[in-house]
């Protein structure tokens, strides 16, 4: 299965302010609190948890078809290349510039392939063009979101179960498929 | 006793400066879900919790917070803490 998550660090500033009493604990383990604390950037390892918890969410609810849930805490970094959620370990993968942190969650050993992108451009559009260049047929592609708000891509009228996941924040947005 | 209205209102304005799709606001009802009505990003939704906190003075834990997504399990949750004071 996968996730993703993309941060784009100038708006998250803006947007959220992490050392505001209570934060943290709300949504960091002790030990990824600990860390962010002895982090040298304390600033940058708030939204590399962050993305690596998202996007792991993500996986783990597509995996499971879960409702939708808030609770950040249950979902551990375990190291810099893995989140446990209920027991499943997912591997991780996180780059970072000065303007995003992006965060790819899979099944241990799965394959993907993701691509990143700047202000206009519709990841979806780009997944949609992706795929159609390997199905070769002039197929209707279209994503619909199912009852717990996870995108399905629909081939012709039919849930095509491709896992991808898809991610926007600020300036950049990004998509992931399982290839 | 705070009624139902009064809490609605009071977390309107909690909700407010954290939504990204204003006429999601204007139709703000019981079934109004944060993140798919509101576009309330998920980082924020820490900061709805802090400011219900504030604002009822209550302390919600992991597990009420997890429900915090809709406006009608807010209230829920805000309802059971007060009374529970």
């Amino acid at each position: 299965m996968i996730g993703n998550d993309i941060v784009d660090l100038q708006l998250a500033s803006i947007q959220s302010n992490w050392q505001r009493r209570g934060w943290l604990q709300k949504i960091f383990t002790q030990l990824e609190q600990k860390e962010i604390y002895n982090s040298s950037s304390p600033d940058l390892q708030v939204w590399k948890f962050w993305s690596m918890k998202e996007a792991a969410y993500k996986a783990h609810q597509r995996c499971f078809y879960h409702a939708p849930t808030f609770n950040p805490n249950k979902i551990e970094c375990v190291s810099a290349t893995s989140v446990c959620i209920e027991k499943y370990v997912y591997e991780l993968t996180t780059e970072f510039t000065k303007q995003y942190v992006y965060s790819i969650a899979r099944s241990t050993g799965a394959y993907y392939y993701s691509k990143i992108f700047q202000a206009e451009i519709n990841p979806r559009e780009e997944l949609k063009k992706l795929i159609l260049s390997s199905i070769r047929k002039k197929d209707r592609l279209y994503f619909k979101k199912d009852s717990n708000g996870i995108p399905n891509l629909y081939i012709d009228g039919r849930c095509s179960k491709i896992p991808f996941s898809l991610t926007h924040h600020g300036d950049y947005s990004a998509y992931v498929m399982l290839s | 006793m705070t009624t139902k209205e009064d809490l609605l209102l009071k977390l309107k304005t909690i909700i407010t400066p954290y939504v990204q799709n204003q006429e999601g606001l204007e139709n703000l009802n019981e079934g109004t879900d944060f993140i798919k009505d509101l576009e309330i990003n998920s980082a924020n939704l820490v900061d709805v919790v802090l400011d219900v906190e504030d604002e009822f003075d209550i302390e919600i834990d992991n597990e009420a917070m997890e429900k915090m997504l809709t406006v009608k399990a807010s209230i829920e949750v805000i309802e059971g803490k007060l009374a529970a004071k």
